[in-house]
């Protein structure tokens, strides 16, 4: 094995995630090659520093009740199942395509009879052409 | 090569014990079925593992601490979905990762490595002195390091997670994890080789 391949597994090594003939192999070359083994040395030193450098501060005691009592309370975090998800979106969804629909078959305007108001919007089963109405909406 | 991490995956099944496991699968059970007391005792039992994982994740107290409590939340709330593929662990692991990684994508750069300390406290002993800048080094660049990288390799290193444990936890194939931690362990190196060649570290 060269020194390149080698290299490229001594991660793994380190962790313990090699076996069977990769592991053979990464052995022989280790005792033959100081290069490698330096390499690993360094690899291992660094590990060494990170797990003993990094002081971590106790997790604050409170948390864990504050989260259940919340919890418990209902306050948040439901379980929500695949279904309490799926049918309020599915509903959603459906409404949108109604609304668009029927906005596209009925393709028309309703007449209010109250001619003070700032519209008037004429019906279009009155055959009156859109152009009609602009001019009717425009004349007022 | 794959068959090599299909080996040592049937090896390294769990550290814990056939009872413990099976406890844990009860609790996990009673969990699904909305028995919130079941879910504390699976918080309890690795909630300073995973406070410690989702701090050296995020190198704040403040934001680890918002960081968990989401997370058991949507463990919470995801619970049913939970299927066992994994270990609970490793899913609760899972959950802060995901939310690791999307703070830090919103945090703004990390700055340079600083070389020295400012000067130690003047009734500071030197070796206390030398722990303290050792730490904020090791911090810095942790913090420099990609955030999948850095999740890789604090599960490996203080976790002491498997490959396949932390691909699980990770949402990636073992063989990412291995490029993962390879890149991690040189860019560390990188970073950090200055300070040590110096004696600093």
């Amino acid at each position: 094995m060269k020194c390149q391949k080698a290299k490229r597994l001594l991660s793994r090594y380190l962790d313990q995630e090699l076996c069977g003939p990769e592991l053979e192999q990464v052995e022989k070359h280790l005792a033959e090659c100081t290069w490698c083994r330096e390499e690993l040395a360094v690899l291992r030193e660094y590990d060494q520093m990170l797990s003993s450098a990094l002081s971590v501060p106790d997790p604050p005691t409170f948390l864990v009740n504050k989260v259940m009592a919340e919890l418990r309370a209902g306050t948040r975090g439901r379980i929500i199942s695949f279904w309490q998800r799926a049918l309020p979106l599915a509903a959603g969804v459906m409404l949108v395509i109604t609304g668009a629909w029927l906005g596209a078959f009925l393709g028309r305007a309703y007449a209010t009879d109250d001619r003070s108001g700032p519209v008037h919007i004429l019906t279009v089963s009155e055959g009156l052409s859109l152009e009609d109405i602009y001019e009717a909406i425009a004349g007022e | 090569m794959d068959k090599c991490f299909a080996t040592l995956e049937l090896v390294q099944v769990s550290e814990e014990t056939p009872t413990s496991q099976t406890v844990e699968r009860e609790l996990v059970l009673r969990a699904q079925n909305g028995d919130l007391e079941a879910f504390e005792k699976l918080v309890v039992k690795y909630y300073r593992p995973f406070f410690s994982y989702v701090y050296r994740m995020c190198a704040d107290y403040n934001e680890a601490e918002e960081i968990v409590q989401s997370a058991l939340v949507r463990a919470w709330q995801g619970i049913k979905g939970f299927q066992g593929r994994s270990s609970f662990k490793t899913w609760l692991f899972r959950i802060g990762t995901n939310l690791a990684i999307n703070r830090a994508a919103r945090r703004k750069p990390v700055c340079e490595i600083p070389e020295t300390l400012p000067a130690p406290e003047s009734a500071e002993p030197q070796e206390t002195y030398r722990s303290r800048q050792r730490e904020a080094l090791v911090r810095a660049a942790l913090e420099r390091l990609p955030a999948d990288q850095r999740s890789a390799l604090v599960l490996c290193v203080y976790e002491e997670m498997s490959y396949e444990e932390i691909a699980r936890a990770l949402g990636k194939t073992v063989r990412a994890v291995d490029s993962l931690l390879f890149r991690a362990r040189q860019n560390l190196r990188k970073i950090l080789g200055p300070a040590r060649d110096k004696g600093v570290l």
